[in-house]
């Protein structure tokens, strides 16, 4: 019977592993009947794809192709990861900004030789720039994106062509209570056009970004113009941006296609370049996204790829785009189609082409965003001038591009990890010898075995190997897809914290002082709420009370980011809920995520609201479970209420609340979603905790992964060595209860 | 040493009554045991002298002083609960001291009281360990200790036996009877136990249904019940109850009961022929003796139940005029089955109304001990 079962055991995890193997291979087979597509669409675009593919299936038979929809924040990632190994798609639509780091590191093919001038003569002149580095071309452009202005007909009949004239428009249409232009200021993806049309440059041919340029920081002093003569309102996020330019709120809105599938039925608008930079007579000059097909350089027919690429981006796919899919399509003899050249709003966009910059497609300008949008945001809130906050800017550039610590050779560590395994293996080898000694314990270790197999493995599958991965990422260097080993380096990097000062944002040691606080606060006030509710719950005399536990435990069961998503909204500086309460109560306007302490107080407020219930919960099971007898006999003893709850609750409590702090301190350490979602880290990520800087140097500032995982490491160090600690704690809690 | 004194104390848990106009005192320095069975009222009337149940109506007396609105604190009593109620977190030492810590004593003379308690009690040894390291006997201590360092005007005791095993019983009894004589301080005991109450009262209450139904000395209640109830519940194995009606067999009074006749001595020949009466008289009064079998004081019957004590035994026998438990001295008296004869002396018969109160006693009884406190 024992060796039945595990016989039983035995096959069950071959099959697993048969199966995972399987799944391996279907995953890797030859794919070259179909061509794969992957794209990011959604919506009107993705119908309007999936239709001029369905047309190609019918006109061309022998080129089907498969359409595999990534989600977009996902898919760079995705095929940065995917083309090196095989597994790409033969063709994908992606953005044409990062062709410069794909192409760097060889992940696309060169369509030179399958696609001569007089094709490229097909596309409007403007897309095909964009589309090559270093001289090659990469892709073939499908639309056109870029900022326009849509202006509300009903309030400026003619969009100001200057911005001296938009200027004029701030009394007239504050008169009426309405704001004259609304966008997200603190975007630079939107400022780029201010930042051109000054005459700032993007990227430098070197590849530098020029934060303290005059063009540059004069940009940074318009905006900060705009906001304090009233041109456009404070803290304007997207939502906002569609809620007041439908309500008839605002008069102008900057921003790209893609607005027009938020804007109000019947809304009579019209889309209009970007007026002229007044001081410079330059036209403000939009950021250019072309969107094109790429090919993989690991493609297998790449002449049956590039016939796709053309279908879709030729003139017949190119209507269907720009009429379904409301894409500015990049195929010149589209816009000869009147349902295209008659369609003012593509119309608009097209005319902003002429002036409109194509974003840079060197990988350079991936480090641009976050030290560009640092120097609006700290200019736009007053905190620095715009010199000052070009400057902050330029030193957050010099913090995310410091270079990468030095390869070293892996021997050394090699040797190192050999020597531990060997020791780890000596040493299971040596415990299992001397379990199986013991007569018949090797039948008893197989029956064990068999029985505990399945969940070694699936922790092994689950845990442990990506957590040995993580591990080892942070001993590398990544940089477009490329690794180096750098033994310890990063390490090295975050706790010396080079490229920023000990105590400043982005240094290991501020954002641990900060987390260390955020954990502390947090924790007192979860217990010390949940603690008094509790306590007001226990009370039986307390009418309803299953109601207000249902109530009060609503918090916890919400899921947590779309209770940050609702403070984040509340704690808007114009129309969030709190502002308007303190506006009620009398008060000015705080700008909560302007400065660290208000900052810092947003995020505590909805992590407090998040955490308190399980307290609370946790001390009214311990509360009822205290015997009643207890508090008779310090009532007969001449215990006062304080006393009672001074020598009784309380330490009666210990037992277990301890354990549900100890618990309650890890998920506040690495509480991430409330600290991204709330704060975002603001302001100059002075409230982002180890977690979410973690998140950022993996995702937001060029993927650096290896140093990032080194942060990870850290963290599970900090939080490993707490654990130890605390379940000591714990067993001396318990022992001396 | 203080009188507690309860005057037509009433209280009811919603439409529930619990206690119904209690008028009961506890002399100074007396142990007064109030016994009953289960609802009877008797924990809730210590808890409204301890102060943790308000009265809803009537008064409580501790030394002269009314305390039925003041809170437990203030009324200087000490209360030893059934569960202990020990604080778990807290030493022995600590547990003893903590009511002198709360009230502010000085370190010195809280270390004297607990000591001296601790010496009492023989918890000498035990000062440092904590309740969970002791075994329910060792609890049960400090939790008198408890309420002795104190040096509390009342001691009130709610069941602090009933969760002990049999032979620790018996001697925590042992023991609180040798404090009461040292201490000399009044005590309220609660208890379901009769005999628990027997050894320890100096008076005992008898509480059925909320309302008393005898108070007095152990001796007397055993002796002469004033009703059925108090006979029933005082006395182990219970009194033998035998109802029926007043007739005559010549010209003697006889209780006519299932075609049987059963010989009632003289206090019955003032009682109306016909009417309902009820006879109770204890197993050690009943003798074993077949020679008057079909007489008025003699019936036979089968023993149903044997339940040898050692030394005694007590036999169920069912007989014309009822099951009648007979307590048997000697090994091997009976086994079921066997036929007894058994005698009922109308002198040792008590005699009860319709109503249950007691209407008459055995005349042949040994005069009431006072005072027997253990």
């Amino acid at each position: 019977m024992a060796s039945g079962r595990t016989r039983a055991a035995r096959l069950a995890l071959c099959g697993s592993l048969l199966l995972l193997g399987a799944l391996q291979v279907a995953h890797g087979e030859d794919r070259a009947r179909p061509l794969v597509l992957w794209h990011s669409y959604r919506g009107a675009e993705e119908a309007a794809l999936l239709q001029t593919l369905a047309t190609l299936a019918a006109r061309e038979p022998s080129l089907t192709v498969e359409v595999i929809a990534v989600p977009n924040e996902a898919l760079a990632s995705k095929l940065t990861t995917a083309i090196p190994r095989g597994h790409g798609p033969d063709l994908f639509l992606f953005a044409h900004e990062r062709i410069g780091g794909w192409a760097r590191a060889g992940l696309l093919a060169s369509l030179d030789a399958q696609v001569d001038a007089a094709a490229l003569a097909d596309y409007l002149p403007e897309t095909i720039p964009p589309l090559r580095f270093e001289g090659r071309l990469y892709g073939l452009p499908l639309a056109v994106k870029s900022a326009a202005l849509f202006y509300n007909r009903a309030l400026v009949p003619t969009p100001p062509a200057t911005t001296d004239e938009l200027f004029a428009l701030v009394a007239p249409l504050r008169a009426r209570g309405v704001v004259p232009l609304v966008y997200e200021s603190a975007n630079f993806y939107f400022h780029a056009a201010w930042h051109l049309g000054f005459g700032a440059e993007l990227l430098a041919p070197d590849g530098s970004f020029h934060f303290e340029s005059p063009a540059s920081v004069a940009a940074l002093g318009f905006v900060a113009d705009l906001q304090a003569r009233g041109v456009v309102p404070e803290e304007v996020s997207g939502a906002l941006v569609a809620s007041l330019f439908n309500d008839g709120k605002a008069a102008l809105a900057i921003s790209g296609p893609w607005f027009t599938g938020e804007l109000a039925r019947g809304l009579d608008f019209g889309v209009a370049p970007l007026p002229l930079v007044s001081a410079t007579g330059r036209a403000a000059s939009p950021l250019l996204t072309d969107e094109a097909v790429l090919i993989p350089g690991t493609v297998r027919d790449l002449a049956a790829a590039v016939r796709v690429a053309r279908w879709l981006t030729g003139p017949e796919a190119a209507i269907t785009r720009a009429v379904v899919g409301r894409q500015v399509v990049a195929a010149r003899a589209a816009w000869d189609d009147p349902r295209v050249a008659g369609d003012p709003v593509l119309a608009g966009f097209r005319a902003q082409l002429a002036t409109a910059t194509p974003m840079d497609n060197r990988p350079e300008m991936r480090t641009v965003w976050e030290p560009a949008q640092l120097a609006l945001k700290k200019v736009l809130r007053g905190a620095a001038s715009p010199a000052e906050g070009a400057r902050a800017g330029a030193r957050r550039h010099a913090s995310i591009v410091r270079p990468d610590p030095p390869p070293v050779s892996p021997t050394l560590y090699i040797a190192a990890l050999a020597v531990a395994l060997l020791a780890g293996a000596g040493f299971v080898a040596w415990r299992v010898v001397a379990a199986l000694r013991e007569r018949g314990a090797w039948r008893e270790a197989r029956r064990g075995w068999g029985w505990i197999g399945p969940a070694m493995a699936a922790t092994a599958i689950l845990i442990l190997f990506p957590f040995v991965v993580g591990l080892t990422l942070a001993f590398f260097s990544h940089r477009e897809g490329n690794w180096s080993f750098v033994g310890l380096g990063n390490f090295a990097d975050i706790l010396s914290a080079r490229g920023y000062g000990l105590l400043e944002p982005l240094s290991f040691y501020y954002a641990l002082l900060v987390t260390l606080l955020w954990t502390v606060l947090n924790l007192a006030l979860h217990v010390g709420i949940g603690l008094a509710l509790a306590l007001l719950l226990a009370r039986p005399v307390l009418a309803l009370r299953p109601v207000y536990r249902v109530l009060l435990v609503i918090p916890w069961a919400v899921p947590n980011y779309i209770t940050a998503l609702l403070w984040k909204t509340m704690f808007h500086k114009q129309q969030g809920a709190i502002n308007g309460l303190l506006g009620a109560l009398g008060f000015g306007e705080v700008g909560w995520f302007s400065s660290f302490p208000a900052a810092f107080f947003a995020n505590l407020c909805t992590n407090a609201w998040l955490g308190f219930p399980f307290m609370m919960v946790v001390a009214l099971g311990a509360l009822q479970s205290i015997p009643k007898d207890l508090y008779e006999a310090a009532d007969v003893d001449g215990a006062t209420a304080w006393a009672k709850f001074r020598h009784i609750t309380l330490p009666l409590l210990r037992p277990a609340m301890i354990p549900a702090v100890l618990l309650g301190l890890v998920w506040t350490f690495n509480q991430f979603n409330v600290v991204y979602l709330v704060s975002g880290g603001e302001p100059d990520n002075g409230t982002d905790i180890l977690i979410s800087e973690a998140y950022r140097w993996a995702f937001a500032r060029q993927e650096q992964y290896g140093y990032a995982a080194a942060y990870a490491a850290l963290i599970f160090v900090l939080l490993l060595g707490w654990s130890i600690f605390s379940a000591r704690l714990a067993r001396r809690v318990e022992e001396a209860s | 040493m203080s009188v507690v004194a309860l005057e037509q104390v009433e209280k009811n848990f919603g439409a529930t009554r619990i206690v119904r106009g209690l008028s009961l005192v506890a002399e100074a320095g007396e142990f007064l045991v109030m016994v009953g069975p289960s609802g009877c009222g008797k924990t809730t009337t210590l808890r409204m002298i301890a102060g943790l149940e308000a009265p809803t109506a009537g008064t409580i007396h501790i030394g002269g002083r009314d305390v039925t609105a003041l809170p437990p604190k203030d009324r200087d009593v000490a209360m030893v609960f059934q569960s202990y109620a020990l604080y778990p977190h807290l030493s022995v030492f600590d547990n003893m001291a903590f009511g002198l810590t709360l009230r502010g004593a000085p370190k010195q003379e809280i270390a004297r009281r607990v000591s001296e308690a601790a010496r009492i009690l023989e918890l000498d040894a035990l000062l440092t360990r904590r309740p969970k390291e002791l075994s329910g006997g060792q609890r049960q201590r400090v939790a008198i200790g408890r309420a002795i360092v104190r040096d509390p005007k009342v001691f009130l005791f709610d069941e602090p036996l009933s969760n002990l095993d049999a032979s620790l019983r018996g001697q925590m009894r042992a023991e609180i009877a040798g404090l009461h004589r040292r201490l000399g301080a009044t005590m309220v005991y609660v208890t379901h136990d009769q005999v628990e109450a027997m050894m320890l009262a100096t008076r005992i209450a008898v509480l059925e249904g909320g309302e008393l139904r005898q108070v007095g000395p152990p001796q007397e209640l055993y002796h002469r019940p004033k009703n059925r109830f108090v006979a029933g519940f005082i006395g182990s194995p219970p009194m033998n109850f035998v109802t029926g009606v007043v007739g005559a067999r010549g010209g003697a009074p006889v209780l006519e009961t299932r075609g049987a006749a059963l010989a009632l001595p003289d206090a019955a020949r003032a009682l109306a022929a016909g009417a309902r009466l009820t006879v109770g008289i204890r197993p050690h009064d009943v003798r074993v003796d077949g020679s008057a079998i079909g007489s008025t004081v003699g019936f036979g019957g089968e023993a149903s139940i044997v339940e040898p004590m050692g030394w005694e035994s007590y036999v169920h026998v069912k007989t014309e005029v009822g099951t009648v438990i007979v307590r048997i001295e000697g090994a091997t008296p009976a086994r079921p089955g066997d036929r007894l004869g058994l005698v009922l002396p109308p002198t040792a018969l008590h005699l009860f109304d319709d109503a249950g109160h007691a209407l008459a006693h055995p005349v042949a009884q040994p005069p009431p001990v006072e005072g027997a406190g253990g």
